[in-house]
């Protein structure tokens, strides 16, 4: 009993390291499909435009000065206490410092202020949240009910979209991400997700076309570096594949650079195979 | 007879009275006495005396006559005058008297019998005098005639005869008489006795009203009074010459006689102007007393000068020249002025000017009290001037004369002035008998006062005080005073009273009107003084005093002095006035509620920063109570709570939780969970925690509202905060205070529930391992260690699978009803157990193409069907049982089966058969093996659709699916986790 204790806390300690997110930072604002949503993903120069809006805390947050952020947004707690965007702006700061506990307490909160819980950033949050504490199912629930309740519900759908993928539900994943992508065509994060869809269900082609919209600032990422080098070994196209995997360094995430490494095995193995007949063919 | 008797007796015993030394006469006398005995005792020897001897012995006598006479007198005046009385003036003088008969016997006895014995004359002579001393002068003139008559021409006893005579006549009123006697007798100049027979002669012209020759007698005898050969009879002319002068009608002639030839003749001239006064009327006797006044003056003699004035003073008052006497006064007072008079003449002038003055007096308020307006204001003045003059020369009865000058102004209604009078009369009264005073007015020559004297001293001092409070207080009553004259006045008044009797009846009323003089007028340390002083002297007079201090207390409250208000309060906790403890909780707060009133404002108008500045300054004065110091506390940390200084707010908020009484600190548990809630809004969890569990732990045995909701905070938060320990701590606390079981279930499983939902499995397995056995949390463990396992299973972590597993199992129910999780559990491992059992089993196992026999073929076959029924029978249950990860991986098993038999059948060509058979068989083996693949083509189906439906996040499901293959070959799975966004708005337009 002891030796399984023992086992699972530490099974549970080196499973507290991970990156926090491969999303992109996207400058042109038309190109980013949440911007009236997510902050996440704004660059330094749109948080500084968000300075004389009701979220210059929340900027703050996102730009990395979570303390500053959390004081302004102290400073105007008692006209805020039953509004739900200030307490799901006070759960984000919180979120973005990874302090989970008083992160989850806030959307909470944020959701204690609204008729029936429905509030959709609060619900999605804490789906965001769930996800990160790997459960699931929970997460899942949430990017639901976010979607449901009132409001623009882009980024739930966009979230429940990834949960899909994550267990390969592409048949729920697609739809959801195809509809999204037509409001923006060139967001590189949904033009990923949506070549991953295609690339989990065979359709390289699709899969490589769709990879080959995003811009050009964001192609040189490692994720989409790796689905596209996996869409260009599905297709045969082993020195295109070999080229890229080459000229990326994966040292974002050890699962990419795990996979990516063994995939540049499988070109390399093909490589050499193609290599060998051309050799044996020039011969014979 | 019994005279006789009685005389021989004493006769005998004569000797014996001054034979011997008698120790209560001098020594002179004695002495004498002693002589003389001695004498008669030799002259006794003699057995035959002529009449010399007996002369002798006569002289002798007489001597011994007047030393008994003497030594009576002594007896007479030191005996006690009831035995004086019992016995009779002439019992005292029987000696004498005795012995004076017998001389005057002896003497007569011895003419008798020498008739022509040459001293007869002389015998007469002693015989004369001893009448007139000794024998009540009734024989005296016939023994002087007799003497003149018997005596030898141009003897001196003629001389002394006719001057014995002459006075005899003289005191005998026989003028005429007397002075042919002195006529006679004043032609023997050698006598040293001439002045004094002059004198007597004047008096006796004087008698026969020959006034001119009395005064040429005694200005005859005042002249020659300067000469050493005789006896100066110089005072008793001046004593009379004065009256001789006023009787011959030449009264200035008298006058300038005293100025040309005395030195002082103040005396004499005062007795002759009275005299003058009497007998001349005015303008003669202020002749002399001018006179006398000027030559006073002249010569510097300031005593007689007084002594001029004083006469003086009398002589106008019955002369009623009050003007004259108002001058003479006002000399007086100059003269003191400029020396203080001595004793006698302060007590004389004192005497008649007070007199006089009151007389004036009376005069003036008889008239006042007839026709009070038309008083006469210079009669008003000059009372008062009097009076002040008196003060002056007689400064120790400065009191009385200041009261009289009250007194002569209220007569005529003056009450402001007879006001000031009586104040100025009041206030020498109290410093009368003071050392300092005394030393300063009391004169060095002033005669030392009897004890009795003394007291009636203190006794008049006392009534006068006395009158003076009764005059005070009706010049108050019935002055026409302005304001702040009746104010100053009346305050005086008062505290003058007390300050003279501190306790008696009219003092103890005085006390509460001087107090609310003094309230009416703001000046209220006096009138907290006045209380004070009230207080020493009736402590009896408790409630009233409370309604005064009241007072005081009220006018602080109104004007808001709070340092006032702060200092009393310690006073009435200690139990002064014993005011009830509702009362000094009264003042407390409306002492905190003005100190609080400003900042109050400060805070309402914005400037917290300031305001919680200001409560702090209260907490940091030592000047307030414990109580104030804690509210100024709590408002601070209400304030820096409003400015979200977190720390600062709970800082002193601890500090007012440590200050406040009981009831205080209850009274606010509203607050206090409002305050623990807004501290956790403003994101201090830390705090708000620290602050509910400490008023739990202070409140652990009281009910109230707040409390389960305090509790829920304290670990709450404690748990958002990760101090999880603290939270455990706090949990306990429940127990102890009272909190329901219910709620601390409900806390305890939240605490639980916090470990399962952050992933903090190694806090829930320690929760489980200490509350594994409460019979309550059974279903929570379980739904836990459920969700941990599947959570665990989504991971893909096998390992986390199975030590979850080995705990829950160990909490298995055996016996009573399982839970639906323990169910479920059961289920997954009874699975876990089968499956692999069943995935490995082949069911696709043919036998070798090349060796092809149809009857092992067919039953390999029909085994191989036979199994895949058994399979799908083994797989039934746990189908049916709507585990969605079981469902979908027996759906997954069955295809995977399935379609191998099916694939495997569709492929199979055995080797070595007939073309036809062969094509038979491949026939009917492809029609088998569409079956078969139809089927697990529909479980798949099945699956991918129950999946789909139900979104089952299953990690297994990729082959199911057909993800290609290259993603389970280089592991890549889409991180959910890295691509989700967090949702800042609700959306629309920025």
């Amino acid at each position: 009993m002891i030796k399984n204790l023992t086992l699972l806390m530490i099974t549970l300690l080196f499973a507290s390291c991970a990156t926090k997110h491969l999303t992109s930072k996207v400058s042109d604002p038309l190109g980013d499909s949440f911007r009236e949503e997510s902050f996440l993903r704004y660059t330094e120069a749109r948080l500084q435009k968000l300075e004389n809006t009701p979220y210059k805390a929340l900027a703050k947050c996102h730009g990395g000065e979570t303390k500053e952020g959390l004081k302004l947004l102290q400073n105007t707690m008692s006209e805020n206490k039953r509004n739900p965007e200030y307490w799901n702006q006070v759960g984000m700061c919180y979120f973005l410092m990874e302090d989970f506990a008083k992160a989850e307490y806030f959307y909470e909160l944020s959701l204690n202020q609204v008729k029936k819980r429905s509030f959709a950033p609060a619900l999605n949050n804490l789906g965001v949240l769930k996800l990160r504490l790997r459960h699931y199912e929970e997460a899942l629930n949430y990017f639901k009910d976010a979607a449901r309740a009132s409001g623009a519900h882009k980024v739930p759908l966009f979230n429940q979209a990834q949960v899909y993928l994550q267990f390969n539900l592409l048949d729920q994943a697609g739809p959801i991400l195809e509809k999204l992508s037509k409001t923006s065509k060139n967001d590189p994060d949904l033009l990923f997700s949506l070549g991953s869809v295609y690339l989990l269900k065979g359709q390289m082609k699709r899969a490589l076309a769709t990879y080959n919209r995003i811009p050009e600032g964001y192609k040189n990422r490692e994720d989409v570096t790796l689905v596209t080098a996996i869409g260009l070994y599905e297709q045969g196209l082993f020195y295109q594949a070999k080229k890229i995997l080459k000229a990326k360094n994966f040292i974002d995430y050890v699962p990419l650079k795990r996979s990516a490494r063994k995939l540049t095995q499988l070109v390399e193995e093909k490589i050499k195979e193609i290599e060998a007949k051309k050799a044996a063919d020039k011969k014979g | 007879m019994l005279k006789i008797y009685t005389t021989i007796l004493l006769l005998l015993f004569i000797p014996s009275l001054i034979q011997a030394e008698d120790k209560n006469m001098s020594k002179k006398w004695n002495r004498l006495s002693h002589l003389i005995n001695e004498e008669i005792k030799t002259i006794k020897t003699i057995t035959k005396m002529g009449p010399r001897l007996r002369w002798r012995l006569i002289e002798l006598n007489t001597e011994r006559i007047k030393l008994i006479r003497e030594k009576e007198n002594k007896t007479f005046l030191s005996a006690k005058s009831s035995f004086r009385k019992s016995k009779g003036k002439k019992w005292f003088f029987k000696g004498s008297k005795a012995l004076y008969y017998q001389v005057r016997k002896d003497g007569l006895k011895i003419i008798k019998k020498w008739p022509r014995f040459k001293y007869a004359s002389e015998i007469y002579y002693t015989l004369a005098l001893n009448a007139r001393d000794y024998g009540g002068d009734k024989e005296t003139e016939k023994y002087l005639l007799k003497s003149l008559k018997n005596a030898i021409p141009r003897s001196p006893i003629i001389h002394a005869a006719k001057t014995s005579l002459a006075e005899h006549y003289y005191n005998g009123k026989k003028y005429k008489k007397a002075i042919r006697y002195y006529t006679d007798v004043l032609k023997n100049k050698d006598d040293e006795w001439y002045t004094k027979h002059l004198y007597n002669v004047g008096w006796c012209y004087i008698k026969t009203k020959d006034y001119n020759k009395a005064i040429e007698s005694a200005k005859l005898s005042f002249f020659n009074s300067k000469n050493k050969n005789y006896i100066s009879v110089r005072n008793q002319v001046l004593q009379s010459i004065g009256f001789f002068f006023v009787l011959a009608e030449r009264v200035e002639e008298g006058a300038d006689f005293y100025v040309l030839n005395v030195e002082k003749p103040g005396e004499f001239m005062i007795k002759m102007a009275k005299k003058t006064a009497e007998d001349r009327g005015y303008a003669k006797a202020e002749y002399v007393f001018k006179a006398a006044l000027e030559n006073s003056i002249d010569k510097k003699n300031l005593d007689e000068e007084i002594e001029v004035r004083l006469a003086q003073l009398d002589f106008y008052r019955n002369f009623k020249k009050f003007e004259n006497f108002w001058s003479t006064t006002v000399a007086l007072d100059e003269i003191n002025k400029v020396k203080p008079l001595g004793n006698d003449f302060q007590v004389t002038a004192v005497e008649k000017i007070r007199s006089f003055v009151g007389y004036l007096q009376v005069r003036f308020t008889r008239n006042s009290k007839t026709n009070i307006e038309n008083y006469d204001e210079e009669q008003k003045k000059r009372i008062l001037h009097f009076f002040d003059v008196l003060a002056r020369i007689n400064s120790t009865e400065t009191d009385t004369y200041r009261y009289y000058q009250g007194e002569t102004l209220f007569a005529i209604s003056d009450f402001k002035g007879s006001f000031d009078y009586y104040k100025q009369s009041l206030e020498y009264n109290r410093t009368k008998f003071s050392k300092k005073i005394s030393k300063v007015t009391t004169l060095s020559k002033a005669p030392k006062l009897t004890k009795e004297e003394i007291i009636e001293n203190r006794k008049k001092h006392e009534a006068l005080r006395l009158k003076i409070f009764d005059s005070l207080l009706a010049s108050l009553e019935n002055g026409k005073f302005n304001k702040d004259e009746r104010y100053s006045r009346t305050v005086f008044t008062y505290k003058s009273h007390i300050e003279v009797y501190p306790k008696n009846e009219r003092t103890r009323k005085i006390h509460t009107k001087l107090f609310n003089l003094y309230l009416n007028k703001k000046e209220i340390d006096n009138s907290q003084a006045a209380l004070e002083n009230y207080m020493a002297a009736y402590k009896k007079d408790k409630t009233i005093q409370q309604g005064m201090f009241t007072q005081i207390m009220d006018f602080y409250i109104k004007s808001k002095n709070s340092d006032k208000i702060a200092l009393w309060i310690p006073k009435l906790k200690s139990g002064f006035l014993s005011f009830d403890k509702g009362y000094v909780e009264k003042a407390v707060l409306i002492l905190g509620s003005i100190l609080f009133d400003s900042y109050q404002k400060m805070d309402g108008a914005g400037n917290k920063d300031e305001a919680a500045i200001g409560y702090l300054s209260l907490f940091e004065s030592e000047k307030y109570p414990q109580s104030i110091k804690a509210k100024s506390a709590y408002r601070a940390s209400i304030l820096f709570l409003d400015l979200y200084k977190t720390k600062e707010a709970f800082k002193w908020m601890n500090t007012a939780l440590k200050l406040f009484n009981e009831k205080e600190r209850f009274q606010r548990k509203k607050e206090i969970l409002a305050f623990v809630q807004t501290l956790m809004l403003s994101q201090d969890f830390t705090s708000s925690a620290s602050i509910a569990a400490r008023y739990i732990s202070i409140y652990c045995n009281s009910k109230f509202k707040q409390k389960e909701e305090l509790y829920r905070a304290s670990v709450q938060y404690e748990i958002v905060e990760g101090n999880y320990e603290l939270a455990f701590s706090n949990y306990h606390l429940g127990k102890k205070c009272g909190i329901k079981r219910s709620v601390r279930r409900d806390v305890l499983l939240s605490m639980a529930g916090y470990f399962v939902r952050h992933r903090q499995y190694s806090k829930y397995i320690k929760f489980f391992q200490t509350y594994k056995k409460e019979k309550w949390l059974k279903g929570f463990f379980h739904n836990s260690f459920l969700a941990i396992y599947w959570d665990y299973y989504l991971a893909g972590n096998k390992k986390s699978m199975n030590q979850v597993t080995e705990l829950y199992k160990g909490i298995f129910d055996k016996k009573g009803p399982k839970t639906k999780a323990q169910i479920e559990m059961e289920t997954v491992l009874a699975f876990n157990k089968v499956y692999p059992l069943l995935e490995k089993k082949d069911m696709d196992n043919l036998p070798l193409e090349n060796n092809f026999k149809e009857d092992v073929f067919n039953k390999l076959l029909e085994k191989n069907v036979e199994s895949l029924k058994g399979l799908t029978a083994s797989l039934t249950p746990y189908i049916k049982s709507g585990y969605p990860h079981l469902v979908t991986k027996c759906y997954q098993l069955l295809e995977s089966k399935y379609s191998k038999l099916g694939n495997s059948l569709m492929v199979y060509s055995p080797k070595g058969l007939p073309k036809e058979y062969l094509q038979g068989f491949k026939g009917a083996m492809k029609g088998l093996a569409k079956n078969l693949l139809k089927e697990a083509h529909g479980q798949r189906l099945t699956a991918i659709r129950l999946i789909n439906k139900e979104n089952i996040l299953n990690p297994e499901v990729d082959t199911i699916v057909g993800v290609p293959e290259i993603i389970s070959i280089i592991k890549h799975r889409h991180p959910a986790n890295l691509y989700v966004l967090p949702k800042d708005r609700k959306g629309g337009p920025l």
